[in-house]
């Protein structure tokens, strides 16, 4: 039974719907280009090809940041070298040996979800006590790029098992039908397959690691010195950053600079990476 | 048939065959079925099924949906164990594999002699070079013969003169008839004893269909082909030996099987009669 005021009714609803929709979402854009422009309006007039070059001074609040971008890039490297292939050989282990309602399989895939929730402090005590004092490691950035590994493991986990669960299984049947091993098939098949998931986890990895301060601050330490080996004591971005704007006055102009160089770097990482998979994707399919 | 009937033993069976050359006007069943029965878990999907193969003729296999025709499929090159709920029992021989249901059987080798094709074709998204790299650098043929056997398994298929100019392009842009026959070149290319082929048209237009089955009837000369088909025609047209599956009792059985034509003109099973004259299944 057509009722007209009930037409009008559900259209204004509609519009209301619609509003809130594009409401929040200039709410988000909003938020976003505020913290841009707080970040470059008090740290533009501090960038300087110096401050990227020089060494830390009186704290921070002069010089440059030299030696926290590398230990930056240590850490995050002995991070990367130990979770990329420790998530993708647990996540092929669980996607394609084991049978997705096998008790084993299932503990696992509840002990990485947890894994991921855990907060990151409690990561930083428990890579103080257990690669800083039982292994021995020290205040190192070794130690800290290993706490990150377990930090950002779930992610890499989670992100290469959905892209493998994502791969046809037509590919494994196909594979298995012409008498390949599971091995060859998931070597030329189904790990090309889950490269893009892969390349997504290992973006949002770095993203964590890179933004993380709690875990960092008990395991590579705050030192600001240039680290000559991957034993040292090294001070990651985010420490600076937070060190800066917390514990010492004046520093909150350089904050804000090493606070844009650390926003660039992860835009570049997520720029080049969606590239790179999509380049990944091209290639594969056409010339291999 | 009769008198191949009982499994013979491989010692045996090999002899025969390099006695009796190809000319033998009743040939040896290259794969007997006894006894086979599947299950899912709980539910039976294949029971008792006894099925005697006979080599270089195309048997059709047909039958209601769900009566069992793709699980039996996957029995003869035990792509099953890919299932883990999956569990088959009874004996399968297949030419000189007194037992390939023996756990110790060499699947590589095993599905190297017996080919599939599925109902949906699936080259690897790679080029098509590399499909055919890919399985036959794993069962060691040498590089430089690979390019020959590529060239004259899609000369099979009709395929070369379509993609000889394009076999560093991706696999999936060709067609889905020309996939399909891709995936029948790649399959050959392995040198198989038999090749499966589960519903290999359904998924094809018309046109293309056609194309395919004239390829696989042609096929019989070099390989034992075993074909899934819910297409009665097709089969009419194709096979020199048909065998019905039919649900009984709640599980997938061969109710009848025979020579083509013999089954399709005086089927003795009254179900299997209704089904071939199309009013039934
Ligand atoms: N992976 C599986 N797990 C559990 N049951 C299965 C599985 N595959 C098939 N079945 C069951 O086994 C029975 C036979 O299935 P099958 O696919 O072999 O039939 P089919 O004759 O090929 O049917 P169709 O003509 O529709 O392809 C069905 O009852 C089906 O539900
Ligand atoms: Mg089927």
């Amino acid at each position: 039974m057509p009722d007209p005021s009930r037409h009008r009714r559900t259209r204004t609803a509609d519009r209301l719907l619609g509003a809130l929709c594009w409401a929040s979402a200039l709410a988000v854009v909003a938020v976003f280009l505020w913290l841009l422009w707080d970040l470059l309006s008090q740290g533009l007039s501090h960038l300087s090809w110096s401050f990227l070059t020089g060494t830390v001074e009186d704290a921070g609040r002069g010089g440059g940041i030299a030696p926290v971008i590398l230990s930056t890039l240590l850490i995050l490297l002995v991070c990367l070298a130990v979770a990329v292939p420790l998530g993708v050989g647990c996540a092929t282990w669980l996607s394609e040996y084991q049978r997705p309602d096998g008790a084993l399989a299932g503990a696992i895939t509840k002990a990485v979800d947890l894994l991921a929730s855990v907060p990151s402090i409690v990561f930083g005590l428990f890579g103080m006590v257990f690669f800083c004092q039982v292994l021995d490691l020290g205040f190192s950035i070794t130690a800290g790029g290993l706490t990150l590994a377990c930090m950002i493991l779930p992610i890499i986990i989670r992100t290469t098992l959905t892209g493998l669960h994502s791969a046809p299984n037509e590919l494994r049947l196909g594979a298995a039908a012409l008498g390949m091993t599971r091995h060859s098939a998931l070597r030329h098949l189904l790990i090309p397959a889950a490269v893009p998931g892969i390349v997504v986890g290992v973006t949002l990895g770095i993203s964590r690691a890179m933004a993380e301060t709690a875990a960092l601050i008990f395991t590579s330490g705050y030192a600001t010195r240039m680290p000559s080996s991957l034993s040292d004591s090294g001070r990651a971005m985010s420490v600076h950053i937070y060190d800066l704007a917390m514990n010492v006055p004046g520093g909150a102009a350089n904050a804000a600079a090493s606070a844009a160089i650390l926003l660039a770097v992860l835009t570049a990482i997520n720029f080049t990476a969606s590239k790179l998979s999509d380049r990944w994707h091209a290639k594969a399919v056409v010339t291999r | 048939m009769n008198d191949l009937s009982l499994p013979s033993s491989p010692g045996i069976r090999q002899g025969d065959a390099s006695l009796n050359p190809k000319s033998q006007p009743e040939p040896a069943s290259v794969i007997s079925v006894r006894g086979l029965q599947l299950r899912y878990g709980d539910l039976v999907a294949l029971r008792d099924v006894n099925l005697e193969i006979p080599s270089s003729q195309v048997t059709a296999v047909v039958g209601p949906s769900g009566c069992g025709k793709s699980s039996f499929l996957s029995c003869l090159n035990r792509l099953t164990d890919l299932i883990p709920s999956c569990r088959a029992e009874g004996r399968i021989r297949f030419d000189d594999v007194p037992d390939l249901l023996h756990p110790k059987v060499d699947l590589l080798e095993l599905r190297r002699r017996v080919g599939m094709v599925f109902q949906k074709p699936n080259p690897f998204p790679l080029s098509i070079r590399r499909n055919f790299e890919l399985p036959l650098r794993e069962h060691g043929v040498p590089k430089d013969e690979i390019p020959g056997r590529m060239e004259s398994t899609l000369r099979e298929v009709g395929l070369w003169k379509e993609v000889a100019d394009r076999l560093n392009s991706g696999a999936q842009l060709l067609s889905g008839g020309q996939q399909q026959r891709l995936c029948i070149a790649r399959a050959l290319a392995l040198k198989p004893d038999v090749i499966l082929f589960d519903e290999p048209c359904s998924a094809l237009d018309p046109m293309s269909s056609g194309i395919v089955e004239e390829h696989i009837a042609a096929l019989k000369d070099r390989v034992t082909v075993v074909i899934v088909t819910h297409n009665l025609a097709q089969a009419h047209r194709i096979a020199d030996r048909l065998a019905v599956f039919w649900v009984r009792d709640g599980a997938g059985t061969l109710i009848e099987d025979g020579p083509a034509r013999r089954v399709f003109e005086s089927p003795r099973d009254p179900d299997a009669a209704l089904y071939l004259r199309g009013a039934k299944g």
